[in-house]
């Protein structure tokens, strides 16, 4: 059997032949824009390694105190041991990060309340009753997490993702990095599923659904940002907040900024108002300010991300970081305006990075607000430029739809 | 930050975190990887998706390789077990859909004549018949046209494993080829 036989050469032949002539041509820059996201991530929890030990010392000693009966079963559980059904609650400079024996890892974020309600062979069920757990679940054939988050649940079979949910607001908020999940609850009664690089949004009260890309992590800029130690130290700022003593000014600045490339962004935007944010906004570079505006749209904080990019668009107009700021805008606009902001972008960055993402989102920008020559203009447009291109499918279908 | 340097600069420029190396490692291998998987899986929504779990993999694997000038083979190998892993997971799941047919994305439609594209999808039916082991071994041998030694090696079993399993692979899927019309013109020669 070492040779095919006639028959088998002349499939291998024609096989190879077709195959070569379908293959779908790979979006090389997005595919690399993922990898490097992911690469980012498996740095960042190699640095955490140290702290993942000491911190589970700690959650370990807090958790020996509060719960009873820490045995767990050899073949599943916490390598931290709290009880099944106990509360795990964290302060707001916190993070509680817990080690299962299966290898999956979960980190309860600042100002959350959770509680693991089980555990089995396959996998565990969370519930989070309150604030953001970022969780990365190991792959295995018979994987079974959950995580409930208020009235959603999130099932998941191997994967590296984020949930929040805040029962104030009534909003919930998934990011998948990689692999996929289904997630159901209020408007998503049929259940659907995210993969990788997508975010879920839902705002209950309001009835709002979002499902899209997370927006690009500006993961190759390190080759061109500064380090930390050489980033520029803040200008004076009399103007706007009492200005520190001089040292004590640099190493918060320092400080922020470092928790905010380490990926701590809930710590980064509370040391960041420990400087004033004001401060920030007055005399922080662009760079600083899209730090700021991700640290805070990571951490939740929606209001210091949208100031943020504005003050980036005011005092830096025409920078690449300016426009990006409209991008990222756009994202979280109501329909209208967000055209308005992806149309900023393409006008300013034409050829830029997420040219070809703001295109697509113009067209369903458009349609949503119920702008049929908008959305017409923008999907001829998009199709001009990106005939194969990931919103190519409903640009046609948005021109088709005018067309009937 | 462009990345000059071998493949044991390379590596070592990944495992220690030079943002260029990243980003060079996965320029040289992405389409490699990206084409084995389209051949190991066939015209599939998810394939980007298991290219990127075949890149963590491989992240996640690097600090294992014992012999730099094995690389290649090496990313290959753990790509064919991403592979595996998913179309194992595929045909457990594939009796039942829990997601709606509308909210699953569409699948690929390779940009190629009609008749090459029924044929792919006739030759990728008759492998779902196969257990997932053997479908791999023939995918490896015939539609990437690999050795007995590299499919052994990309697959981490022994040659004589390999080969029996390529034996069965191959009675089976001729059987499965012979009943659709598609592939009886390729057996004949016909479609060429």
């Amino acid at each position: 059997m070492n040779r095919p036989s006639p028959d088998l050469h002349r499939v291998a032949h024609a096989w190879q032949e077709a195959a070569t002539a379908a293959e779908p041509e790979l979006d090389l820059a997005r595919s690399r824009e993922r990898f490097l996201r992911a690469n980012q991530k498996r740095i960042r929890s190699g640095r955490r390694g140290a702290r993942w030990w000491a911190l589970g010392a700690a959650a370990a000693a807090v958790l020996l105190v509060a719960s009873v009966g820490l045995v767990r079963p050899a073949w599943f559980g916490f390598d931290t041991a709290p009880e099944p059904g106990a509360w795990l609650q964290t302060g707001a400079s916190e993070q509680l990060p817990l080690q299962f024996s299966e290898g999956s890892k979960v980190v309860v974020e600042g100002s959350s309340r959770v509680r693991v309600a089980s555990v089995d062979l396959r996998g565990a069920r969370m519930v989070v009753e309150r604030g953001t757990v970022t969780a990365s679940i190991a792959h295995r054939q018979d994987t079974r997490w959950w995580f409930e988050a208020g009235p959603f649940t999130v099932r998941v079979t191997g994967t590296e993702l984020s949930v929040s949910w805040d029962p104030d607001t009534s909003e919930f908020a998934l990011q998948v990095d990689t692999g996929s999940v289904e997630v159901t609850g209020p408007l998503l009664e049929q259940g659907r599923t995210i993969r990788g690089g997508q975010r879920c949004a839902v705002h209950v009260k309001r009835s709002h659904l979002e499902v899209g890309q997370v927006e690009p992590e500006p993961v190759p800029e390190p080759a061109v940002e500064p380090p930390v130690t050489e980033l520029p130290p803040p200008e004076p700022s009399a103007k706007l907040a009492p200005r520190p003593a001089p040292q004590a000014a640099a190493a918060p600045s320092a400080s922020w900024l470092a928790l905010e490339r380490s990926g701590e962004y809930p710590a980064a935007v509370e040391a960041a108002e420990r400087v004033g944010l004001d401060s920030i906004y007055g005399s922080g570079s662009a760079v600083e300010l899209m730090a700021l505006a991700r640290a805070a749209r990571h951490a939740g904080r929606h209001g210091v991300a949208r100031k943020a990019l504005e003050t980036c668009r005011e005092r830096y107009p025409g920078t690449a970081q300016a426009a990006t700021a409209a991008f990222l805008l756009g994202r979280s606009a109501a329909p209208a305006a967000a055209a308005g902001w992806f149309a900023t972008y393409l006008r300013e960055q034409p050829s830029g990075p997420l040219a070809r993402e703001a295109a697509g989102r113009l067209v369903e920008s458009y349609h949503r607000a119920g702008d049929r020559a908008g959305a017409r203009d923008a999907a001829e447009a998009y199709l001009h430029s990106y005939p194969n291109g990931p919103h190519a499918a409903f640009a046609r279908s948005v021109l088709a739809s005018q067309t009937e | 930050m462009a990345f000059r340097g071998d493949d044991r600069a390379l590596v070592g420029g990944v495992l220690r975190g030079h943002p260029g190396a990243a980003a060079a490692f996965h320029d040289r291998f992405a389409l490699k990887m990206h084409g084995l998987l389209f051949r190991l899986m066939g015209p599939d929504p998810e394939l980007e998706d298991v290219l990127q779990d075949a890149f963590v993999r491989t992240l996640e694997a690097l600090p294992r390789l014992r012999d730099v000038v094995a690389l290649e083979g090496f990313v290959m190998g753990v790509t064919v077990r991403t592979a595996r892993t998913w179309l194992q997971r595929r045909s457990r799941r594939r009796w039942l859909r829990l997601v709606p047919a509308e909210e699953l994305p569409e699948p690929i439609a390779p940009a190629c004549e009609p008749a090459v594209r029924q044929a792919l999808q006739a030759v990728y039916g008759a492998l779902q018949s196969l257990p997932v082991d053997e479908r791999i071994a023939l995918v490896l041998r015939l539609a990437v046209g690999m050795t007995l030694p590299e499919a052994a090696e990309a697959c981490h079993v022994s040659l004589s494993t390999i080969k029996r399993r390529l034996a069965r692979a191959e009675r089976a899927f001729m059987d499965q080829a012979r009943q659709r019309p598609v592939l009886a013109e390729w057996l004949s020669g016909g479609a060429q």
